[in-house]
């Protein structure tokens, strides 16, 4: 056995003929193939037939209308002051919380559905809350790019279910729809004052929904207008950052709100926004009767389906738990890090893959196959590497530690550039611009004495919810093609750089 | 007429890295794929080197997505092959290296498979194949010294380094 035949084996690999069906076969599976659509299009049918629907109703009203008959007149808006709006939401809630409630509520980024939010709420305060959110809608940063959408939709999502019932918090994260890490349970006293979209800690009292922006009433402008069921919707518009922040609340004729909303309105997009949502609506329903909130089945995996949750209810990704392959998952890792490890020439990876894959059963869950990739970790980095956890996220809306951060810098050391990369002190498009030009001037001072043989990169101060400004800084060092990579238990993403440096997946582009 | 000009060299990038039988459904795909993202393809006269890197991808995908299944069956031979045997010798030499090489290789991570295929069987330059696989050139030369080392344990026979640049003369992009 030589060289030449090792090198031959490789070249007869590629000496081969394509069935001679090839081309016609390829064509059809071309021509069955539709074309890339965007997501909004994929509910342009039901689009077209409510409208179709809409456009008959009316016909039929026109139609069926008698010359005295007719809807009654709607009121316009009447201006009302802040505290009228406080006074009358306050009772309207008060009202709905007499009877159990179940609530809806949807999340949107600039129209793309992020999150979905269902709950059951008792009187007593027992409520499950069931979250489920499309990662690379709330998390990946596309929003800073004008022209960005999210990498995908609809295939990253996560759930969380959580319980109050009794004397304890139940909570279960996972990767996917219908269960993964298993039930955690604690004292209820550690559970967290929202559990989700502003309901239902609002019914509980916790909060008012518009605590996150109006610091003063004097801030505020309020109107009511009455519908034509009896009910009233009052509009309550808030300045938020550099735009505004409008919220609607819908009381019903039997005094209980039965609708609430919040949108934000030319806001400009925040790098410490992740996740970040432009609008919120949820939609209640007093209940005349409902079971108690039972505690779930600790040792059984969650699946929200036992709840109640509807069965269309929305980003569901179809795959129930029990298809997960969690050992498959294990694998992928192994193999994100053999390929992007930056030590991986020098690692044991048998023994790495020992480590995490002996005795791990086939139909391993979430929780084991997150401690055999700890367990890998362990056999060969030092530093660098973490495995990150569902329970190592911190909540929805905590952010970076050290929301103040400075600007690159660089110097030399010896042959070598040096680089810090610590967070964007800034939420603006302008912090981006600043912090990458010192990011350029920081490279360029590193080089002043002819090119750099190598580069340090100094993150150890960075702490942020996106990647995308650092990858944008180091645009210079990483070049083209993937340069980050993400994995989860739900796959795999990354950010890539392409020849103009837009990124993609991070989605922010560079300036300059 | 682009699927007739492209389906051939697409098949054998397909087949070196993730084998014959599986080489015309990762065409299939590679096609199919490349027709939808078609609107974002700004420089048509790249469309040779942007669908093989959608190859390349789709490939490194299929062989991710294959390692989660139990294999049916082994793939030993390959009747399309249209090597240099010319001797009996040489017919032996070479089905004793396919025997020690082809599990050598196909235990190879995805990303060293398609280097190495794009690289020797393909004879692609070492910077058309950096940029199929989108990655820089130290990173794919990095790779495919990693790919060879492993064949070389395989035939726990020490290989002279090879040169690469010189394999890579008969870039066709």
């Amino acid at each position: 056995m030589n060289d030449t035949q090792v090198i031959d084996y490789l070249r007869s690999r590629g000496h081969v003929e394509p069935p001679p069906e090839l081309a016609r076969s390829v064509m059809t599976a071309v021509a069955a193939a539709p074309p890339a659509r965007s997501w909004f299009s994929a509910y342009l049918p039901a689009v077209a037939v409510a409208g179709a629907v809409a456009i008959v109703a009316v016909v039929a009203i026109l139609l069926g209308q008698g010359n005295e008959v007719g809807p009654a007149p709607t009121p316009s808006p009447r201006p009302a002051s802040v505290e009228e709006l406080q006074a009358a939401v306050r009772e309207a809630v008060g009202r709905l919380r007499e009877s159990p409630v179940e609530g809806v509520g949807t999340a949107h980024v600039f129209g793309e559905l992020g999150s979905a939010t269902w709950f059951s709420w008792r009187p007593g305060g027992d409520q499950v809350v069931i979250t489920r959110s499309d990662v690379d809608v709330t998390q990946t940063g596309w929003w800073l790019d004008p022209d960005g959408e999210p990498p995908a939709r609809g295939a990253n999502v996560t759930t969380v279910s959580q319980v109050l019932a009794g004397d304890a918090y139940y909570r279960a994260p996972s990767g996917e729809v219908g269960g993964g890490e298993g039930w955690t349970a604690e004292d209820r006293s550690t559970a967290p004052a929202v559990l989700g979209i502003p309901f239902p800690a609002v019914l509980d009292g916790r909060i008012d929904p518009w605590q996150e922006s109006l610091t003063s009433t004097d801030d505020g402008e309020a109107s009511v207008q009455h519908v034509a069921d009896g009910g009233a919707v009052w509009t309550l518009t808030m300045p938020f950052r550099s735009g505004s922040s409008v919220e609607e609340f819908d009381i019903g004729p039997d005094g209980a709100l039965r609708a609430w909303s919040r949108e934000l309105v030319d806001v400009e997009p925040s790098l410490e926004d992740a996740p970040l949502f432009t609008s919120v609506s949820v939609e209640l329903t007093a209940l005349a009767d409902a079971d108690p909130i039972l505690p779930p089945d600790v040792d059984a995996r969650p699946d929200p389906a036992e709840f109640g949750l509807p069965a269309d209810f929305p980003l569901a990704t179809g795959e129930p738990e029990s298809e997960i392959d969690y050992r498959a998952y294990v694998e992928d890792v192994l193999e994100a890090l053999e390929t992007y490890h930056w030590n991986a020439a020098n690692i044991d990876w048998e023994a790495a893959r020992s480590a995490a894959l002996d005795g791990l059963p086939q139909d391993a869950d979430a929780g084991q196959a997150h401690q055999r990739i700890r367990n890998a970790l362990q056999t060969f980095d030092t530093f660098g590497t973490v495995f990150v956890g569902p329970q190592d996220v911190p909540p929805d809306g905590v952010g970076p530690g050290d929301p103040t951060g400075g600007l690159p810098a660089g110097e030399r050391i010896g042959s070598a550039g040096y680089i810090s990369v610590p967070p964007v002190g800034g939420s603006r498009a302008d912090d981006l611009r600043d912090y990458l030009a010192a990011a350029r001037l920081a490279m360029e001072a590193a080089e002043t004495a002819g090119p750099a043989c190598g580069w340090i990169v100094d993150l150890r101060d960075y702490a942020a919810p996106t990647w995308g400004p650092p990858v944008l800084a180091l645009g210079g060092l990483v070049g083209e093609g993937r340069v980050v990579t993400f994995s989860a238990q739900f796959g795999e993403w990354g950010l890539e750089v392409d020849a103009d440096g837009v990124v993609t997946g991070g989605r922010a582009r560079r300036a300059g | 007429m682009l699927v007739e000009q492209h389906a051939a060299p697409i098949y054998r990038l397909a087949a070196a890295i993730v084998g014959r039988a599986d080489a015309a459904d990762v065409t299939q795909e590679s096609f199919v794929a490349a027709w939808q993202q078609l609107p974002r393809l700004r420089d048509t006269q790249a469309f040779e080197a942007w669908l093989r890197r959608i190859c390349v991808n789709r490939s490194r995908n299929w062989l991710r997505s294959q390692s989660r299944r139990p294999r049916a069956f082994i793939d030993i031979g390959d009747e399309h092959a249209t090597g240099s045997i010319t001797e009996p010798g040489d017919f032996r030499r070479a089905v004793e290296a396919r025997t020690i090489l082809e599990p050598a290789f196909e235990s190879l991570t995805p990303d060293q498979r398609a280097v190495l295929a794009l690289h020797y069987s393909l004879g692609y330059s070492i910077a058309d194949s950096a940029d199929a696989l989108g990655v820089r050139v130290g990173t794919a030369k990095s790779r495919l010294s990693a790919g060879l080392a492993s064949l070389r344990r395989a035939i726990d026979s020490p290989l002279r380094d090879v040169e690469t640049d010189d394999i890579g003369t008969e870039a066709t992009s």
